[in-house]
């Protein structure tokens, strides 16, 4: 027996003469076919407007699924993203393709920003480790809550070496 | 009076790694007169927190840090189990019925993980979101927190009027008291404990002794 599965995805983001973001995304296969919009405000990167259209899907809410994404408005890209979303959207009981949907549309939206200073970082060549290593250290540095959070970032790793991460007030 | 008012412990927050025994006791080195149990979703019960805060010798008090749609919040006087994520307005209609307090838990942590001009927020901007009129109080310092997120808080509260605190959000234990709130008063429990935030006699520093 030979099985077939075929399964197109689609993700885009779209300036609006707002100043807004509009990203579009949109799953299809042989069990699912739907497309969702979310529109994030700037600077804070909040969904003010979530829609999706859901033509099948093998979820026990079926194409009800749409409406769930409502609950998305209001919810910005930030800290806690991952852990927010999958709550509201129910966790492993609920539309885990939505759901990743969503997250993949924040990605986007990050992807956004980010990927143009990523390949220009890309690009240069460093002549010592320490060069090498000084933006991670300085987005550890603004972002102090990642200190110990993995081994690249425990206290006698190459990038915490030297930095002084525990003072509280400054 | 001095008190960490953000305090994790195991294993009731399964992301931190303090024993609340070794807690009470590096608060007490530290010089901390008391600490706020803020667990993640789940609740202490009284005959516990007693008995810690009688094993420790300083006061013990007990919060819950909720997960909403509009992040963490620091609940006081809600004695209710809420196992997962809510809206926040539903989350405030539910605390305000019972007499609760809600302090918006570190507002603006991770919001410059994108240094771009365009995502450059101003604190007037920031002051808009929609949380800030759903919350009591807000967390200005926090020990998880840069000190550019800090001081975003800060100046949001200033021009909202509303009323920052100070609390270590710790999960090691040598963060124990990295912030705390200094209140001018002796508290004996969390209904004190809300009073003296509503009436601001307090101010935030470091514990004493922390290094």
């Amino acid at each position: 027996m030979t099985v077939a599965f075929m399964r197109n995805k689609m993700v885009e983001v779209e300036p609006l003469p707002t100043g807004n973001l509009a990203v579009h995304w949109r799953l299809s296969d042989d069990l699912i076919d739907v497309d969702m919009t979310l529109t994030f405000q700037l600077p804070d990167l909040e969904i003010v407007d979530a829609a999706a259209n859901v033509r099948r899907s093998p979820h026990r809410e079926g194409v009800r699924a749409g409406e769930i994404i409502r609950k998305m408005v209001g919810v910005r890209v930030g800290g806690g993203l991952r852990k927010i979303v999958r709550g509201l959207m129910g966790g492993a009981a609920g539309n885990i393709d939505l759901t990743e949907g969503v997250l993949e549309c924040c990605n986007a939206v990050i992807l956004n920003f980010t990927l143009p200073g990523i390949q220009e970082f890309e690009k240069y060549t460093y002549t010592t480790e320490e060069e090498r290593l000084a933006p991670v250290r300085a987005m550890l540095q603004a972002n102090p809550r990642l200190y110990r959070s993995c081994v690249a970032f425990a206290e006698d790793s190459p990038i915490v070496r030297g930095l002084d991460l525990k003072g509280g007030v400054s | 009076m001095i008190i960490d008012l953000h305090v994790h412990t195991k294993p009731l927050s399964p992301c931190s790694h303090i024993d609340p025994l070794e807690m009470v006791a590096e608060a007490k080195r530290r010089g901390l007169d008391g600490v706020c149990l803020t667990e993640h979703h789940a609740l202490w019960g009284r005959s516990e927190l007693d008995e810690l805060a009688r094993q420790s010798g300083i006061r013990i008090f007990t919060g819950n840090e909720i997960t909403t749609d509009q992040g963490d919040i620091l609940v006081f006087r809600y004695p209710v189990h809420v196992p997962d994520i809510i809206p926040i307005a539903e989350l405030r209609r539910e605390v305000l019925a019972a007499g609760g307090f809600m302090i918006a838990a570190h507002p603006f942590r991770g919001f410059k993980v994108f240094g771009f001009g365009q995502l450059r927020m101003t604190p007037e901007q920031a002051a808009k979101r929609r949380l800030f009129q759903l919350v009591d109080a807000m967390e200005v310092c926090n020990g998880k927190l840069s000190e550019e997120e800090n001081r975003m808080a800060l100046e949001v509260s200033k021009i909202l009027g509303l009323a920052g605190t100070g609390g270590s959000d710790a999960h090691q234990i040598d963060e124990v008291g990295k912030w705390v709130t200094v209140f001018d008063r002796d508290i004996r429990n969390e209904q004190e404990l809300v009073d003296e935030i509503r009436a601001g006699r307090y101010t935030i520093g470091a514990a004493p002794a922390a290094s």
